[in-house]
């Protein structure tokens, strides 16, 4: 007989309670973005009614004016939503490639050389990742302002390029791989970054999803720098659109059924990324255990 | 630099201790080029040049506006506002009440997966979803629901109990924020400690079982302290992260009401932007930094020592 002790059942009791509070929610917003724009999609909410979780409605309006332009059915005008999108994927999946072959190629340094400057320049790295984006966004932005670079590309992507987490993790995963695979590459006349592209890459593909992963959430979810470098929509990031449309910046009249839709969508890319490549990005956690 | 040009000689570069040097010495530095330049360039010159300003401010002559060296004239003019002191009141509630709850919620939450056999996928499938959320989202579900005709104040009605006013209201707008910045980092923070949790050696927890230690004395005695390394990594980036609070100021709160939750980081985001003062928006964050570096050097030495 199975026997149901309070510690069998508490875990389950957290674990759920955990996956409600974010699934509640969440269902919510998905729920609410479908429903009608003009009949008001809040209906449910206030008074509250149970079927405020249910989804009897499907209109796709919410979605479409974010991508049509004049197509807000409550503002007229379009949220350009879309404009944000691109941005972000193009930034995004910009900064994971060059960050990709920068942090590697740093990690790589770092795990299979010994030489002099190595603790002072991995003490830069680790200090990178430890002061807060936050805290250089002021004086960077004097800098980039100074460049003349503000709204570009180059000023989104660069500063996120080189990564302390990124350099971490592959630093980690490298030094697990046995010396001698890379001294007899080397033999075989391969070159370095032939070495880290044939050998390494295939024996340490998490590290690469995990850092991947990691670059593009960062930019992805950026707020506090685009919102101090972006001067107009056309160079907006899927964040500034998101807010904008939300009504939180001042002097914008919320669409509150467009609002949710954007964030049913800006949450479910980097879902869609994340999910499937769960397996290699949960490894990239147990840094946790094994860390410096 | 001296140590690494000796009288004239290359650096030594070897792959490890006791290998012979390397006829290429130059290839771990030019590996590690373009992330160190970048790394200098948008931290260190950023946070030199950041310094340089808070040392500048403006001067009018005959009509002009000039920029001029003020010395530390910003640093007394930050220090001396009337919002100053609100502003550290504010941002230090904020990270007393977060940072530990995060740690405490992340780590009871990681043990709960470790519990959790078959399902666990399932349920770390649910953080990974808060993995995805961003601060905009966040704030955008939780002010809608939050609001005063949302969903929270709609079920409170249905059953009868009174309206709260949340975040529009000058007592409970800080914890309300302290509540919506844990719902979305705890995901994240649970995943890093079950990684930890998982990297323990289970021979270790069974010695200690069968030397009849109870689950919580397990759990103090031998889980915890194998865990130091990763709740110092929480804890000092979560100081890092949480003094440096902006968004939910920026779009929930807008620093108040009564300014309450008018952090640091806001109040210098508003003298850049809207009191055009930048000398004193770097100043002041510069003036956060010092005392984030001071804390996390003390939680260095607490928490590193006697590192196993």
């Amino acid at each position: 007989m199975r026997r149901w002790s309070a510690s069998s059942v508490l875990p389950y009791l957290v674990l759920v309670a955990v996956a409600a509070a974010y699934l509640l929610p969440i269902w919510l917003v998905v729920v609410t973005s479908l429903r009608s724009p003009l009949a008001g999609v809040f209906k449910d909410w206030f008074p509250f009614r149970i079927e405020a979780f249910v989804p009897y409605e499907f209109h796709i309006e919410n979605y479409l004016s974010l991508m049509t332009p004049g197509a807000s059915s409550r503002t007229g005008v379009s949220p350009d939503y879309g404009r944000g999108l691109l941005n972000s994927v193009v930034i995004a999946g910009t900064t994971v490639a060059l960050g990709t072959i920068v942090n590697a190629t740093a990690a790589f340094a770092f795990s299979r050389y010994s030489f002099p400057g190595r603790g002072i320049l991995f003490a830069l790295v680790a200090a990178s990742f430890l002061v807060p984006f936050e805290a250089i966004v002021i004086p960077l932005y004097t800098i980039v302002n100074g460049l003349g670079l503000t709204n570009t590309y180059y000023a989104l992507i660069l500063p996120a390029v080189a990564n302390g987490v990124s350099i971490f993790v592959f630093r980690q995963f490298f030094l697990g791989v046995p010396k001698d695979l890379f001294e007899a590459a080397l033999l075989d006349g391969a070159s370095i970054l032939q070495v880290i592209w044939r050998v390494y890459l295939p024996l340490t593909k998490p590290a690469f999803i995990a850092s991947g992963i990691v670059l593009f959430l960062g930019q992805w979810q950026a707020y506090f720098w685009p919102l101090v470098i972006v001067r107009d929509h056309s160079m907006w990031t899927v964040q500034l659109a998101v807010s904008t449309i939300s009504g939180m910046v001042r002097d914008q009249p919320p669409d509150f059924g467009a609002m949710f839709a954007s964030a049913v969508v800006t949450l479910v890319i980097p879902m869609m990324l994340v999910l499937p490549l769960q397996r290699n990005f949960q490894v990239a956690f147990f840094i946790g255990g094994t860390h410096h | 630099m001296s140590r690494l040009f000796r009288r004239g000689r290359r650096p030594t570069v070897r792959y490890h201790a006791g290998a012979p040097p390397l006829r290429h010495w130059w290839l771990p530095y030019a590996l590690l080029t373009p992330a160190i330049v970048l790394i200098v360039v948008f931290g260190v010159f950023a946070i030199v040049g950041g310094f340089a300003v808070s040392l500048q401010g403006e001067r009018f002559n005959s009509g002009q506006a000039e920029t001029v060296f003020v010395g530390l004239r910003n640093y007394v003019a930050v220090i001396g506002s009337s919002i100053f002191l609100k502003s550290v009141a504010a941002t230090v509630a904020y990270n007393l009440a977060a940072n530990p709850l995060l740690v405490g919620a992340a780590i009871a939450i990681a043990i709960a997966l470790t519990r959790a056999g078959r399902m666990a996928t399932f349920f770390q499938s649910t953080l990974l979803l808060s993995v995805c959320l961003s601060w905009t989202v966040t704030l955008l579900i939780w002010r809608s629901i939050l609001s005063e005709g949302g969903l929270a104040n709609g079920i409170f009605a249905a059953l009868n109990l009174p309206a709260q006013p949340f975040y529009t209201s000058a007592s409970q707008a800080l914890w309300v924020t302290v509540g919506i910045s844990a719902w979305a980092g705890v995901g994240f923070w649970a995943l890093v400690f079950l990684g930890a949790l998982k990297a323990i050696n289970p021979d270790i927890l069974e010695a200690a079982a069968l030397d009849g230690a109870t689950a919580v004395q397990r759990f103090r005695y031998v889980v915890l302290p194998l865990m130091r390394r990763t709740v110092l990594l929480a804890s000092v980036v979560l100081t890092a992260s949480n003094a440096t609070v902006f968004v939910p100021a920026q779009l929930l709160t807008l620093g108040g009401p009564d300014n309450s939750t008018h952090f640091i980081m806001y109040e210098a985001s508003q003298k850049l932007f809207y009191d055009g003062r930048p000398g004193e928006a770097v100043a002041l964050v510069g003036l956060l930094m010092i005392v984030v570096f001071a804390l996390v050097f003390v939680q260095f030495r607490v928490l590193r020592s006697d590192d196993a």
